[in-house]
């Protein structure tokens, strides 16, 4: 079933004229820890190769991807589409060490700005989620930019930017004006802030965010470019499932723009997430704009799970698929199930030992 | 909007100290709430009546135990929960806190058998805790680069210093008599829960309208204390 919806999502990947590459299972931790917060750097396995050098197990497909673009890619035309899915070892909790490997399913779109690619890749990932008839998914959109001019506009200390970003992460407003308070922040900021964290985010959201700061530009700008992409998406027939929640400040520190994660009701997890990353392959080499996103197979899988044995089903060999094989008459037994498979038809082989069938065959 | 079409919300209650208080609370806020919840061994009750006009939304209650409220939440089996901090943190999920009851907040206290000071404490080259809050305690003592036993309990934790089992307890303290009657002192306050509205992060936009309206009615009478 993995595989299948892996495959799925690799077709409709495919659809978009997006290439599947390969990237690379182990990495050095040294040039990964500067990508990565704290927290999730805890999360990775890590070990010693035999020179002494810290590896890690990728636990994102994204760096690696910036990182081969920046390394071997160079000089391929751009834009450059490309998709994967990927095995990723990460814990998902530190704290019970419940340990996980599982795969990416995700596109990249390089070396293009604006709202176009942004709703491309928007596009494909809702594809997606509406092809593996995903029940009552929603797609969050949000933009880091807008927290991040926030922050600026209120000239919040970097060290204390953290707890404000947690705070509105779990959409505590009150522990929000809390640090406001604390850091003597203006009203107008705190009221920002505390917007940012109000539980139900919408137009509404947006407009009173918008109306606090009305002549700052930069500020302006990020709402207006995220109400567009909102908007184009409702205009194709996806406002349903797209929400603006400007709360969305906690995802991977290397976004520098437009961001999503993908939520559903009876998962505790996302079930993805992507962004505008402009600045990642800036890091390992030449400055170059981006945008992708991710599927978490395993979220997907568990979501999907009831469904998904219903159609396991469909799998199984016809019956008529059955081809017995002797052990006094191998040739023989095997050729008919190679001569079935040349026609494209099912073979399942069933060892007959001397007369009466193997009583394990026969129950599967 | 015909009641069939409102949002359908479901609240998760711990069973305990909190229930009776946070039921109170609702009912002061204009939700009046059957007694007959608490009463009855039923443990998903419909208070849709109380809940549709006020809130416009239908409401079922469900008890469980207060560790439970943060796993249902987080895996939707119930879109809201009341719940202390001590039990969010120990749970590790990812939910949100949109709001902050008056009331049920306590100390988090590292005590131990009257006499023994922080200090002493301090200079023991192996402390034992026992406590109900292991991640807490672990990362309480890791930020302060103590090493220390973390002896995981789930109830009783008084006991442990008396029978040996422990130098010390990291516990809830509300008016600190359970811990006079075991021979116990406060060390240290070492941090405060609070009690938490918490939310499922994929509610949809008409049900958190539904909890928005909720949570400002709770705050209307929160400010009115």
């Amino acid at each position: 079933m993995r595989r299948r919806v892996a495959a799925a999502a690799l077709e409709i990947f495919a659809g978009w004229s997006y290439r599947e590459i390969d990237v690379p299972l182990l990495d050095y931790f040294d040039q990964l820890r500067e990508v990565m917060e704290p927290s999730e750097a805890n999360r990775t396995f890590r070990l010693m190769d035999r020179d002494g050098n810290l590896l890690v197990l990728r636990s994102d497909v994204t760096p690696a991807i910036a990182r081969s673009y920046a390394h071997q890619l160079q000089g391929v035309p751009l834009p450059l589409r490309v998709c994967y899915a990927n095995k990723v070892v990460r814990l998902q909790r530190a704290f019970t060490r419940e340990q996980s490997e599982s795969y990416q399913l995700g596109v990249e779109l390089i070396g293009a700005t604006g709202m176009i690619p942004e709703v491309e890749v928007l596009l494909i990932c809702l594809e997606v989620l509406q092809a593996l008839r995903v029940p009552s998914y929603q797609v969050n959109l949000g933009h880091v930019g807008i927290y991040r001019r926030l922050l600026a506009l209120a000239a919040v200390p970097r060290a204390h930017g953290r707890g404000l970003q947690e705070a509105i992460a779990r959409r505590d407003a009150a522990e929000v004006r809390g640090i406001g308070l604390r850091l003597g922040l203006r009203e107008e900021a705190v009221e920002a802030f505390a917007a940012l964290a109000a539980l139900a985010g919408g137009e509404r959201q947006l407009d009173a965010v918008a109306a606090i700061y009305p002549h700052d530009e930069i500020l302006q700008a990020a709402c207006k470019h995220l109400r567009g992409v909102a908007a184009t998406l409702a205009a194709l027939g996806h406002g349903e499932r797209v929400h603006l929640e400007l709360g969305l400040v906690d995802g991977p520190t290397y976004y520098t723009g437009l961001s999503f994660r993908i939520v559903a009701r009876q998962s505790g997890r996302a079930l993805g997430g992507g962004g505008r990353y402009d600045d990642l392959i800036g890091m390992f080499g030449p400055l170059t704009a981006a945008v992708g996103f991710a599927l978490q197979l395993d979220v997907l899988m568990g979501l999907l799970y009831p469904a998904a044995s219903s159609e396991l089903s469909e799998l199984e060999a016809p019956s008529g698929a059955a081809v017995r094989v002797e052990p006094q008459r191998l040739v023989e037994g095997f050729a008919a199930a190679v001569e079935r498979r040349r026609r494209g038809e099912v073979a399942r082989i069933v060892a007959r030992s001397g007369g009466a069938p193997v009583r394990s065959e026969e129950r599967s | 909007m015909s009641e069939s079409n409102l949002p359908r919300l479901r609240l998760a209650l711990p069973k305990g100290r909190l229930t009776e208080r946070t039921l109170d609370f609702l009912r002061g806020v204009g939700l009046p709430i059957e007694a007959e919840i608490t009463r009855s061994r039923r443990l998903l009750h419909d208070i849709s009546a109380a809940t549709v006009e006020p809130l416009g939304c239908r409401l079922e209650v469900l008890l469980i135990k207060n560790t439970d409220v943060p796993v249902y939440v987080e895996h939707g089996v119930a879109d809201i929960g009341v719940v202390g901090t001590d039990a969010l943190y120990e749970a590790d999920v990812e939910v949100y806190r949109p709001w902050t009851f008056p009331y049920g907040s306590c100390d988090i206290a590292l005590a131990a058998p009257a006499g023994v000071d922080a200090g002493t404490l301090r200079r023991r080259p192996w402390l034992r805790v026992a406590t109900k809050y292991k991640r807490y305690a672990r990362d309480h003592f890791a930020g302060r680069g103590v090493s220390a036993e973390i002896i995981p309990l789930s109830g009783s934790v008084e006991l442990a210093p008396t029978l040996g089992l422990a130098d010390a307890i990291l516990d809830l303290v509300e008016t600190g008599q359970t811990l006079r009657e075991n021979g116990l002192e406060v060390v240290e306050v070492v941090g405060r829960t609070e009690v938490k509205l918490i939310a499922n992060r994929a509610l949809s936009t008409p049900a958190a309208e539904a909890v928005e309206r909720l949570i400002l009615r709770l705050s209307g009478a929160a400010e009115g204390r």
